[in-house]
């Protein structure tokens, strides 16, 4: 004989045990007659409550402690997150205006760029091939482009390829004519060409002369590509003009411009600067930012005198607005986590708040320094010895 | 409908907490997801606040396991230096967490699906809940359930079994 699912006695025990048989609904009402008649299935219901009563026991084994913080902190929280989104918002609408303009200089700065060169971009003049018979000199005008440009015919020299480019196409070049021999042996007997010549020697004497490259002028032209700067396209700009682009690139529209790498290449580009890092690892993004934006956040931060900042993320910690400051002292990398804890949200200030009187717990980790502030909670790291750190973390407090 | 969200926390948070802690076992963080999901649910107005609360307090601890394992190095710094629920008893403190050991690595036993049903169901989610929250009818709740509780105990059976043979 068939017996009732297990499922069914689970879901009995869990949901309707002590329940008045005609409350049970149709299918467990039918189940459970069937096992008030039926030892072995009244023998499954008793194994299901043994079961039951043992998960209980062991999940009992691993509660945590509970302290149910007061309503209102999350409340408090919650409030927070609503001021940082709101924050965030007009950041949003500060990088879509970064990024126009981002686009808007780009556009000008190539304006301005081909207004001032416009020969880079001109065509280059076809090499002279009115002696060579009507078949031949397509043939060998091919076999010639590429060192007519190279040689400077068809451009400055050196001006548009780098040297190892230049090399290629000239050995390319050789390349080629090694191939085109037959096809150029056919077509040649009015012009004086003698067919047994290698391919090289025809070019030199079908090709007129300032197309073709002797030995000498070649290697004058291999020695000045090898000297040829890897970028030299534009390399006659206005050096000044050019540093005064980058330099606006990266404090206004290269900052905005992160903004739009993925969370995980902010997170790899922050732990990058201090291995082991505090916790970047938020999910949040933790934005670069200017100094005055990330203190409209957070108020004013605290900073390490007399060391130049190397750069400076906001982000959100334990539900707050929090901010990174990466300061250079020397040859070290000082990064502060800075944070401030808004009125009813203490859970994770209490987690940081003991520790400036934990001098065992920052002697066995000299590279990271955790300080409290006021409502300021400032959490520093950096590859220097305690002592090292702990005075630039006074220098931080004095000031 | 409005949300009487102080009542919904009195009568969730505790049971919300247990759920999360049995997900990232680190007592602080369950807390602090726990309070993280109320602090979403505050700007939400769910039709059913508890089922909610699950739901997100689900994703906030998968969205934890995978950072888990970077942000291990700082939590442990950190609780290492304010840890409140350090014991005065040394032995008493193994205890309890060869206790937890084993519930845990019993509960690894489970597939995916059967632990979240089973954490459900202990966190205090009635069988229309948890059969929303997993994709299941009420009965294919109790199957599951059923499943999950056996293995659960056997699992729990033979990590006692081994740790009392090397006591």
């Amino acid at each position: 004989m068939l017996h009732i699912d297990e499922g069914l006695l689970h879901w009995y025990l869990d949901e309707y045990e002590g329940t008045e048989r005609p409350m049970l609904p149709g299918e467990l009402r039918d189940a459970m007659a069937h096992v008030d008649q039926c030892a072995d299935c009244t023998a499954l219901l008793h194994e299901a409550r043994a079961i039951r009563g043992g998960v209980e026991r062991i999940l009992s084994g691993a509660r945590p402690p509970i302290e149910r913080p007061p309503f209102e902190q999350v409340v408090a929280r919650a409030n927070a997150r609503h001021h940082e989104r709101r924050q965030f918002t007009w950041m949003r609408r500060g990088r879509t205006l970064g990024l126009a303009a981002t686009v808007v200089l780009a556009v000008g700065a190539g304006w301005m760029l081909l207004a001032r060169f416009p020969s880079s971009v001109a065509p280059s003049p076809q090499p002279r091939g009115s002696e060579m018979s009507d078949v031949a000199a397509p043939a060998i005008a091919e076999l010639n482009a590429p060192a007519a440009d190279s040689l400077g015919v068809g451009g400055r020299l050196g001006q548009a390829q780098p040297a190892d480019q230049q090399r290629g196409q000239l050995e390319e070049r050789d390349r080629l004519a090694t191939q085109a021999a037959p096809k150029t042996q056919a077509t040649a007997e009015g012009t004086g060409i003698r067919s047994d010549q290698p391919a090289e020697a025809r070019r030199r004497q079908a090709a007129p002369a300032p197309a073709v490259a002797t030995p000498s002028e070649r290697e004058e032209a291999m020695h000045v590509a090898r000297e040829a700067p890897a970028e030299p396209l534009f390399q006659d700009v206005d050096i000044a003009a050019f540093a005064n682009l980058q330099q606006l690139r990266m404090e206004s529209v290269a900052v905005i411009l992160d903004a739009v790498k993925t969370n995980r290449a902010f997170k790899d580009d922050a732990r990058g600067q201090v291995s082991g890092a505090i916790a970047f690892d938020e999910e949040s993004s933790w934005l670069p930012v200017d100094r005055a934006t990330a203190e409209q956040a957070v108020g004013p931060l605290a900073i390490i005198p007399s060391a130049s900042i190397e750069w400076i993320r906001m982000g959100v910690r334990f539900g707050t607005t929090a901010v990174i400051v990466s300061q250079r002292v020397g040859d070290a990398v000082v990064t502060l986590l800075e944070w401030r804890m808004p009125a009813g949200n203490e859970q994770a200030y209490r987690r940081l708040e003991a520790t400036p009187t934990d001098r065992a717990a920052e002697d066995a980790r000299p590279d990271i320094i955790v300080r409290t502030m006021g409502d300021l909670v400032i959490a520093a790291q950096a590859d220097l010895g305690p002592d090292s750190l702990a005075a630039l973390i006074e220098l931080l407090e004095k000031n | 409908m409005s949300v009487d969200w102080a009542a919904v926390y009195i009568a969730t948070f505790d049971d919300l907490v247990r759920f999360l802690y049995r997900k990232v076992w680190d007592p602080d963080r369950a807390q602090d997801l726990a309070q993280e999901a109320f602090v979403r649910g505050l700007d939400e107005s769910p039709d059913n606040p508890r089922a909610w609360l699950f739901t997100v307090a689900g994703n906030l601890a998968r969205d934890e396991a995978r950072t888990a394992i970077r942000r291990r190095q700082h939590l442990a710094l950190i609780k290492s230096e304010t840890n409140p629920h350090a014991r005065e008893n040394p032995a008493q403190e193994l205890e309890d967490k060869e206790r937890i050991s084993a519930v845990r690595r019993a509960l690894d036993e489970l597939s995916d699906r059967d632990r979240d049903v089973l954490l459900l169901w202990d966190a205090g989610l009635e069988y229309p809940a948890i059969a929303a929250e997993a994709g299941l009818s009420a009965k294919a709740v109790g199957t599951t359930l059923a499943r999950a509780r056996r293995r659960l105990v056997e699992a729990h059976g033979k990590l006692e079994g081994t740790h009392a043979a090397h006591r």
